[in-house]
């Protein structure tokens, strides 16, 4: 069944995704919905809400979170079957910025091995960091990393991770429409509800995304759904 | 018959009594740090480095540099917050408050403190990230149902002498 049938159709939960926990595994109270989120300053999200809809039938799967890690989202995914890898691609981005630019002013005068531009730098990166064989993913979580990112690492690490995915695979990331108050962190905290934990900004926002340029970046998924908040963070969910 | 009359002691004078109003000098806290936790195993201090394979049966905590292989078998590996592994770890439980690379095999949990920086996989049955902690790698976590068929195994050993009594009951019976 495919996601937008899904969505029109019955919306109920398979058990699997209805917070059976497994056994063992310390169950996180976040994992669960309750009235204690709101407290705790979730946001609902539908992004999240169809994403984790659409990852119902891929039992066993697995997800890549590009955030740092979270108890709350490592927990929430592992309870679901899936595998979860964490990767902090906008930290680990500024800790090879800091080495790279150290590794050029060691450079000679007129040594002119080194290319210090933008696209250069990106391949660099890519081809030391971010390495995961073809098709290895089945969900990946981008959240908002996209916006921080120069244009030459945007369209490298769309077109990766058009590679990770396996066909079938669902994408989440956030694109703010105006610049945001903050810098922020997410994690999931139950199946329709995030949390923003501001954080000490790694980047400044290098560029608000227009919808049209979105759909061009994930051009090679064959189906995009988009949702804008009131907070006026719009939700991406595409599918391979 | 007749009691003596008590006689009149002269009352001995009473030591100057301290005003309860007045406050006592405050008594010294005496802080008593927290035990190290592996004091009770093994301890590669900071100053050790170890190339090759540690293996052992006790709790282990590694606050110095280890590369290579760290076994064991039913106790705890605790990476402390100076400890630097590049390593693979297998053991009973692991807790990494330091820098790790490599493979965490934890049997029973894996516990990644706010200090603790983990590059590499992580194996467990139970994961417990604190916030704080940076972590790259893979969480892997084992369901109780794979490792149910090797506790129903023991089960069935330790029952198997109640056999034979049973039918020797039967017997005495008839």
């Amino acid at each position: 069944m495919g996601l937008f049938q899904k969505l029109r159709g019955n919306p109920a939960r398979s058990p699997a995704l209805a917070g059976a926990a497994v056994p063992g595994m310390r169950a996180s109270p976040l994992a669960t919905p309750g009235p204690h989120l709101a407290a705790r300053g979730g946001r609902p999200s539908n992004g999240l809400k169809d994403f984790i809809l659409h990852l119902e039938d891929l039992n066993h799967g697995r997800l890549l979170d590009l955030g740092p890690v979270w108890q709350t989202t490592v927990s929430f995914f592992i309870e679901r079957g899936f595998k979860v890898y964490t990767d902090d691609l906008l930290s680990s981005w500024k800790e090879f910025l800091r080495t790279d630019e150290e590794r050029f002013r060691s450079l000679a005068v007129g040594d002119e091995t080194f290319e210090f531009s933008p696209p250069a730098r990106a391949e660099r990166f890519l081809s030391t960091t971010f390495q995961y064989a073809e098709q290895s993913f089945d969900a990946v979580l981008a959240w908002d990393l996209l916006d921080y990112l120069d244009s030459a690492m945007v369209a490298r690490i769309t077109a990766r991770l058009s590679d990770l995915m396996r066909p079938g695979g669902a994408i989440l990331a956030l694109f703010h429409s105006r610049p945001p108050d903050a810098f922020y962190r997410y994690r999931v905290l139950d199946h329709q509800n995030f949390e923003m934990l501001p954080a000490p900004a790694l980047f400044k926002l290098d560029h608000v995304f227009q919808n049209r340029e979105i759909l061009n970046l994930f051009s090679r998924f064959h189906s995009t759904k988009s949702y804008v908040g009131r907070d006026q963070i719009r939700e991406g969910l595409f599918l391979k | 018959m007749w009691r003596k009359p008590e006689e009149h002691k002269p009352v001995s004078p009473q030591p100057d009594v301290v005003p309860q109003s007045v406050p006592e000098p405050p008594k010294p806290v005496h802080v008593v740090p927290p035990p190290p936790p592996a004091a009770s195993g093994g301890v590669i201090s900071k100053a050790i480095s170890i190339k090759g394979e540690v293996t052992g049966s006790e709790d282990l905590l590694v606050d110095g540099e280890v590369n290579g292989k760290i076994t064991i078998t039913e106790g705890k590996v605790t990476v402390g917050s100076s400890g630097r592994v590049a390593a693979d770890i297998e053991a009973a439980e692991i807790v990494v408050r330091g820098h790790f690379k490599g493979a965490l095999h934890g049997r029973d949990r894996v516990v990644i403190g706010q200090t603790g920086q983990v590059n590499g996989n992580v194996v467990t049955r139970r994961i417990v990230i604190e916030e704080g902690a940076v972590f790259s790698g893979q969480v892997d976590v084992t369901r109780a149902e794979e490792a149910r068929p090797a506790r129903s195994a023991a089960v069935s050993t330790r029952l198997e002498p109640a056999i034979p009594i049973a039918v020797r009951a039967r017997d005495a019976n008839s």
